[in-house]
């Protein structure tokens, strides 16, 4: 069950950096910082 | 007030100005990568890390490999700190043998400690072995606050630019902020702690046999370890003897250092700094308030010194300092004042020779109301988060002077290098106000301000004010979020409020009163601390990025002066009306509600 545990939070902290750097590609997406 | 509360003030103010102008040449040294004035024996160790990590100082980055190194290097970060956490048990220096931290916890740290928040949602002394404080935690409490001003120095660094598609190296920047700032000044201020006596050691808890056994009654527990209630829906209490008393050990002076250098705020103890082990003496008091404001003043200092006009850095120093004077003044008047609640039972509260006077509900004795009062707007200000008294007990317009200063977005001051970067956001949207009244294109040190930066500031500017106010109403509309609460009505109220603010702003303080070490807090709370660090760091750097790339104009009669008068009231006046444009309703909610209730007392 903690195993399960882990791989939710481990999962879930590499999701939030994963959504950051989609964010700086959006952001880059709307021009004039390359 | 009483005027030793002004004069603390003062004498704070003057002392963090002396030392803070000396170590803005060092800081301006370090984030233009030339030889630092007297610590260049230090440059062996710095070019270590790069041979060691296979990097090149000199190989500039664009804003995007600049963000992707940032959050690689913060990611990898977490789940490191999540798994020592996780695997402490197994690990060494354990000496009370502390099991696993819970997994909701354990994430909720991690991601709290790499963005240098430090919102502590369980207690220190209970939790965490000594490997993980020293390892994992005080680790953290170096790299976190190095990656703030990395993210400053590149934002300044493009200011400073002439058409370069560089920021700089976040590689560079991390070693060279740790090297020749946060170590040299954390070692010298362990040193002074352990001096003052801050313990640091090694040994397993003592064993204290108690003088007077102490009677107490506590709520009995479930088998499911919720408090019973009777049939009334009281709660049953039972009463317990104390004969002895533990005494958490552990080497508490070299965390206490960089805790307070870095703004991170994370106590090793679960009374942070108001236990005396941490925190002994009036003294130590003084300079760890000095040393929370120490590196966000002197970056102010370098960051003049950077562009080139010692006064742009003197006319952001004193928008922060007008701001932080005047909300202190309000929380130690506030705190000056004595409870309507115990007057009306009689209970003297006046100054005299065995009392400060005023409300000394949750403050150490120590330290009285000035100490604690101006130690409160510090912590909040700089977004450290550590605490000498619990902000949970302070007066409601008191606790209001925490909450605004840092639902200010934790710009007077503010964290090592996030409080100068998000300054320098405002300076952006308060030349661009300023070039909307006018009518010309707004400018801020020779570059032009235009609609991509325009977004870019925007964006940067909302990220908090959205997570505050969506998370405290997920948490006050759902039964997992006031189910925490402790006190009912406003006051309760205020408990998330401060939760959601202190975690999105990257402070790490709590109200306390709220049981936040839950899953449901742990969660919301830990992406509020991610979303609130790295969703703001993302513009700020497409900032310095397309900054950079731009020529820096001539001054010209028609250019508006950013280092006079009129510029530090502007810059003033951009916090105060996004803070209170976002937040007063929230705060009429909480502690100006309660500071109604309150004073109706008859």
């Amino acid at each position: 069950m903690d195993i399960l545990n882990d791989l939710v939070f481990i999962a879930a902290t590499l999701g939030l950096t994963g959504l950051i750097c989609a964010l700086a590609h959006a952001c880059d997406k709307l021009g004039g910082a390359s | 007030m009483h005027t030793d509360a002004l004069l603390l003030l003062a004498a704070f103010m003057a002392v963090v100005t002396v030392l803070a102008w000396p170590l803005g040449r060092v800081l301006a040294a370090v984030g233009d990568g030339k030889p630092v004035p007297g610590l260049g024996w230090l440059a062996p160790l710095e070019r270590l890390c790069y041979r060691v990590a296979g990097i090149d100082p000199a190989q500039g980055m664009g804003w995007k490999s600049y963000t992707l190194a940032l959050m690689l290097f913060s990611g990898l970060g977490a789940l490191l700190v999540y798994a020592v956490q996780r695997l402490q048990g197994f690990l060494p220096f354990n000496p009370q043998q502390l099991g696993a931290v819970a997994p909701d916890s354990a994430f909720n740290t991690a991601l709290s400690f790499v963005t240098n928040t430090n919102w502590q949602g369980y207690s220190g002394e209970q939790t965490m072995s000594y490997f993980s404080q020293m390892v994992a935690l005080a680790g953290q409490n170096f790299l976190s606050a190095a990656t703030g001003i990395a993210v400053v120095f590149a934002l300044v660094r493009a200011l400073a630019a002439r058409s370069s598609r560089s920021v700089g190296n976040f590689w560079a920047d991390l070693v060279r902020s740790t090297v020749y700032v946060l170590l040299p000044l954390s070692v010298v201020l362990a040193v002074f702690l352990a001096g003052q006596g801050v313990i640091q050691n090694f040994a397993p808890y003592q064993q204290a046999a108690l003088l007077d056994p102490v009677t107490y009654s506590q709520p009995k527990l479930g088998p499911d370890g919720q408090p019973l209630k009777d049939a009334a829906g009281n709660p049953v209490t039972e009463a317990l003897t104390a004969t002895t008393q533990t005494i958490a050990m552990g080497p508490v002076a070299s965390q206490e250092a960089i805790k307070m250098l870095g703004t991170n705020g994370g106590g090793f103890f679960n009374a942070n700094s108001a236990h005396p082990y941490e925190n002994p003496t009036a003294l130590a008091n003084f300079v760890q308030m000095v040393a929370i404001f120490l590196i966000p003043a002197a970056l102010c200092f370098a960051f003049g010194r950077m562009v080139g006009d010692a006064r742009q850095g003197w006319a952001v120093f004193a928008a922060m300092a007008i701001l932080f004077v005047a909300m202190t003044v309000v929380a130690l008047w506030a705190e000056g004042q004595a409870h309507p609640g115990l007057q009306a039972l009689g209970v003297d509260q006046a100054a005299s020779s065995l009392q400060a006077g005023g409300n000394m509900e949750g403050k150490e004795t120590r330290f009285g109301i000035a100490a604690s009062g101006l130690f409160a707007a510090v912590t909040t200000a700089a977004s450290c988060g550590a605490v000498n008294a619990m902000h949970d007990s302070l007066m409601p317009l008191g606790g209001l002077v925490p909450l605004a200063l840092m639902q200010f977005g934790e710009v007077v001051f503010g964290g090592v290098g996030s409080g100068l970067y998000g300054m320098l956001v405002f300076a952006l949207l308060g030349v661009f106000i300023a070039g909307l009244m006018i009518g010309r294109t707004p400018e801020y040190l020779g570059k032009k301000i235009q609609a991509f930066d325009m977004k870019m500031v925007s964006l940067a500017i909302l990220v908090t004010p959205t997570l505050v106010l969506a998370g405290t109403a997920l948490a006050v509309s759902s039964e997992a979020g006031i189910a925490g609460i402790a006190n009912p009505g406003a006051h309760g109220f205020s408990e998330i409020l401060y939760a959601l603010t202190s975690a999105a702003n990257n402070n790490g303080s709590a109200f306390a009163g709220l049981s936040a070490n839950t899953p449901f807090y742990n969660v919301l709370l830990g992406m509020a601390i991610w979303l609130g660090r790295f969703a703001m760091i993302v513009p700020v750097l497409a900032l310095a990025g397309s900054l950079a790339a731009k020529p820096r104009l001539a001054t010209t009669s028609g250019t508006m002066p950013t280092h006079g008068p009129l510029f530090v009231t502007l810059l003033i006046g951009a916090v105060l009306l996004v803070g209170v444009l976002n937040y007063v309703p929230a705060l009429a909610l909480g502690p100006v509600a309660e500071h109604l209730q309150l004073f109706s007392v008859k």
